[in-house]
């Protein structure tokens, strides 16, 4: 394989992997998923319940 | 510090809560908007003050989910000040809800919004006054012009330090000494004053928080009705209020003389509103923005232009224009958009061919990658164009009209305006749509309206409709593009609210509950506003794009070109991949929908399109925009394919595959179309409905219904479409749901009967054969 193939499969692979990884991560501090930005959305404040409660319970825990 | 914004609907707090803190909250002209809070922060005083701007409301009674967010807030968090929003060129009807306010121990401070409208109408108010007569701040601001917010916010922060003891006017009234009975029942409860008036009117949260105090008190009330005849407390209370603010404002507001007529926004009312003509106003709007997003035939003036005149044939422009007609602008964006992501990928592909890259790569690169990618975001300009069609008639105020209108007629059917909003609303995207059902109250009406949220297509699904309503009128010269689109949109809305009707006669059975709406006056959308929701929009869309969809079409590609045992695959392999074996094996479930095993050995790329659309309804296109231009390569491409996109390739070389014309393919076109349209929607639309239904049955019919719905309704256009007789039997077969639906709630069948004699039979006979 050139050297240009390389770069193009690792490239593929590590965007793949970020993305993934990413997604797993925002759900996990339970980021909203939907199609808008949360500054546009007037419910923005019920989609991040999850992650304000635990944002919340981490800090009061310190 | 905590601020908190309280005011009436489309009193312009959250355009205040925008000035005051820098961000672009949504700005609706209906009630509903803003359901839940949103909090901010003001950094121009000595100390940052975070603002909670609260859902409009008209009062602090429990009638509505928005009013019992705002008094749970206000009674349970504490904020240091209320700002009470009222819109001065409405004053009586707003003070109402800061009678209801003064009667809290907290700071206030009273904003006079539209201050610019009061000025403009020639009316005037007395600050200084009112400020003497309420015994709290009162501020003229305008916050859409932005002035006088700095002197609210100084009071505010002023008032915040000092406290405040509540007023009532009740306590000055003639039922002054049960209030008295009352407040001293609260000794022990902060905000006695407040819980005392709101006892007094047998307030339900009241009653249900307090119901020692609402026992001990009710002989006290009984007596004084006993010594006042046919007296209700709470109508005196409301009565008193509404003595007190026309008191207070004699003296202060002077109205300049006018004369009797319509106001400009009444006018235009009496034609948009109209009985009859309300709803094809709408419908014709609706088309008008469909055409001026997605028309290849400006005005349908085509025809009336030389040859050429507008394709600028042998130019570096050709095409850009439009051919055959003048492109619309969303057309011309989109034509422009598409030249500079050809233009791009043919630089690329050239520099890795010249570079002596391996094949595979190029085509990754080139077909997989690109492909799919662009093929999305050549949609962006007309997705933004449509939303910024859309933001306009809502922030002019006609869509909370609409609303209005569709209430009229559908009340009928069970149906009231509050559930449209909603759904209008799912224009944009399902999600925000389905958590603003929560102003429903009903339960059922709450949860139909979620399910066909979906129905009305949002922005992630304009691609395919656009793709395939393009590859038929572009591709093939069948039709408009935009009249098809639109024709897709009111299909949606049309099954959308068939499907509600049915649902609300059966298993969500229920009446219209009331639907009382503020029609707000109509004006001039703020170009700042509408700007921003754009940029927000691009930027959404375009990290959806580099994230989601981009690795999609990696994956997609993958395992296009990748056999079960791991061999690498030609485009013209591509059969034996494992994509398309899966895609193979699902292909006979949507036979009768007219994409499945008829449509040869290509099919399999509208079967996969469709799974792959449930990640993000972009994907669909995406696929096609991966696999078609592989599946291309596979042909002999005819020069009339030249310069055409990925699903005219793709439509082109099915029809070729199976010995067809293009044209025949158009019924499984549609049906396409409204199956991706119906179905489940994108994951994220998936987990709001699972978060926002009753339960998880709730939740699991929810599914079932959209896949049943979908495969109905995307069937029936393609069998019609195909076979035009069996129109008939479909609708003899509606029919007999139809009669059995209206038998049953008429009560002349017992379903339940039915299905229990059904039953006891089946047992008989099983007893029977032992």
């Amino acid at each position: 394989m050139k050297p240009i193939e390389i770069v193009i499969v690792v490239l593929a692979v590590a965007i793949v992997l970020s993305v993934i990884i990413s997604i797993i991560v925002s759900k996990i501090k339970g980021k909203p998923s939907c199609c808008s930005d949360c500054k546009s959305c007037p419910h923005c404040k019920a989609c991040n319940r999850e992650a304000i409660t635990k944002t919340a319970t981490k800090k009061n825990k310190d | 510090m905590r601020f908190a914004l309280v005011g009436n609907p489309n009193s312009g707090k959250t355009t205040l809560f925008n000035a005051l803190t820098g961000s672009t909250a949504h700005v609706g002209n209906w009630p509903g908007v803003t359901v839940d809070k949103r909090e901010g922060e003001y950094k121009k005083l000595p100390e940052n003050v975070d603002i909670i701007d609260l859902p409009g409301i008209y009062s602090l009674s429990p009638y509505t989910p928005e009013e019992v967010i705002s008094r749970d807030f206000v009674l349970k968090e504490n904020p240091d000040c209320i700002i009470n929003i009222v819109d001065c060129t409405n004053l009586e009807r707003n003070l109402y809800l800061t009678t209801q306010i003064l009667e809290l121990d907290i700071p206030v401070v009273v904003a006079l919004n539209m201050g610019d409208v009061l000025e403009k109408n020639g009316d005037k108010i007395d600050v200084e006054r009112l400020e003497k007569e309420l015994n709290v701040p009162v501020a003229i601001i305008s916050a859409l012009k932005e002035k006088g917010i700095k002197e609210l916010m100084e009071r505010g922060y002023d008032v915040a330090k000092k406290g405040r003891k509540g007023y009532s006017p009740v306590s000055e009234s003639e039922v002054a000494s049960v209030l008295n009975e009352l407040i001293a029942l609260y000794k022990d409860v902060p905000e006695p004053l407040f819980h005392s008036v709101k006892m007094l009117e047998s307030d339900e949260i009241e009653v249900k928080n307090y119901p020692e105090i609402a026992k001990q008190i009710k002989p006290v009330l009984e007596d004084y009705k006993s010594h006042n005849e046919n007296f209700d407390f709470e109508c005196a209370v409301a009565d008193i209020r509404y003595k007190y603010i026309t008191s207070k404002l004699s003296g202060v507001l002077t109205k300049k003389e006018r004369k009797e007529g319509l106001t400009k926004s009444d006018k235009a009312d009496r034609v948009l509103t109209h009985r009859i003509w309300g709803i094809p106003i709408f419908l014709v709007i609706l088309f008008l923005t469909f055409h001026l997003t997605f028309s290849s035939n400006l005005l349908f003036i085509g025809s009336a232009l030389g040859d050429g005149w507008v394709s600028l044939e042998g130019t570096v422009a050709e095409g850009l224009f439009g051919e055959g007609g003048i492109a619309s602008p969303g057309v011309f964006l989109q034509n422009l958009l598409t030249w500079g992501t050809d233009s791009l990928t043919e630089a690329i592909r050239g520099g890795m061919e010249n570079g002596a890259v391996a094949e595979w790569a190029v085509g990754f690169v080139c077909d997989g990658i690109f492909g799919g990618l662009f093929a999305v975001l050549s949609f962006l300009p007309q997705i933004l164009l449509l939303f910024l069609f859309f933001s306009i008639l809502e922030d002019s105020g006609y869509m909370a009209r609409v609303a209005f209108i569709l209430d009229r007629v559908f009340r009928k059917f069970g149906l009231s305006g509050r559930s449209f909003m909603p759904m209008i609303m799912g224009f944009g995207c399902s999600v925000p749509a389905m958590i603003n059902t929560r102003t429903l109250s009903d339960e059922r009406e709450r949860t139909a309206t979620i399910r066909v949220i979906p129905f009305f297509s949002c922005g992630a699904k304009l691609p395919i409709l656009v793709a395939i309503a393009g590859a038929l009128a572009t591709g093939f010269g069948i039709g408009n593009a935009d009249l098809i689109t639109y024709g897709m949109y009111v299909l949606g809305m049309v099954v959308a609210i068939l499907a509600v009707i049915i649902m609300r006669n059966t298993t969500l059975k229920g009446e219209a509950p009331p639907f009382i709406m503020e029609l707000p006056t109509y004006h001039v959308p703020q170009f700042k506003n509408l700007m921003a929701h754009l940029w927000d929009k691009l930027k959404h869309f375009v990290k959806k794009a580099f994230t989601i969809i981009l690795v999609s079409t990696i994956l997609i590609w993958f395992v296009s070109h990748f056999s079960w045992n791991w061999h690498y695959l030609t485009d013209s392999e591509m059969n034996d991949s494992i994509l398309a074996g899966i895609g193979m094996l699902l292909q006979p479930l949507f036979t009768p929908l007219g994409f499945g095993s008829q449509l040869g050995q290509y099919g399999w790329v509208f079967v996969v399109a469709a799974f792959t659309g449930l990640i993000a309804k972009e994907n669909v296109i995406a696929t096609f925009g991966t696999l078609a231009s592989c599946i291309v390569a596979g042909f002999e491409a005819n020069e009339a394919l030249e310069g055409v996109d990925s699903v005219t390739q793709l439509i082109s070389a099915i029809a070729g595959d199976i010995e067809t014309t293009p044209s025949a393919l158009i019924p499984m076109c549609i049906a396409f179309i409204a199956f991706n349209m119906l179905t489940i929607p994108c994951f994220a639309a998936v987990a709001t409905a699972k978060a926002e239904l009753p339960s998880k049955k709730s939740f699991n019919m929810t599914l079932v219904f959209w896949i049943v719905t979908s495969y109905i309704v995307a069937m029936m256009i393609y069998l019609i479409g195909s076979w035009w007789w069996t129109l008939f039997i479909f609708l003899a077969l509606w029919a007999v749901v139809i009669t059995l639906i209206v038998l049953t709630n008429k009560g002349k069948i017992n379903l339940k009967l039915l299905k229990n004699k059904m039953s006891f039979k089946k047992r008989g006979k099983s007893d029977n054969k032992k």
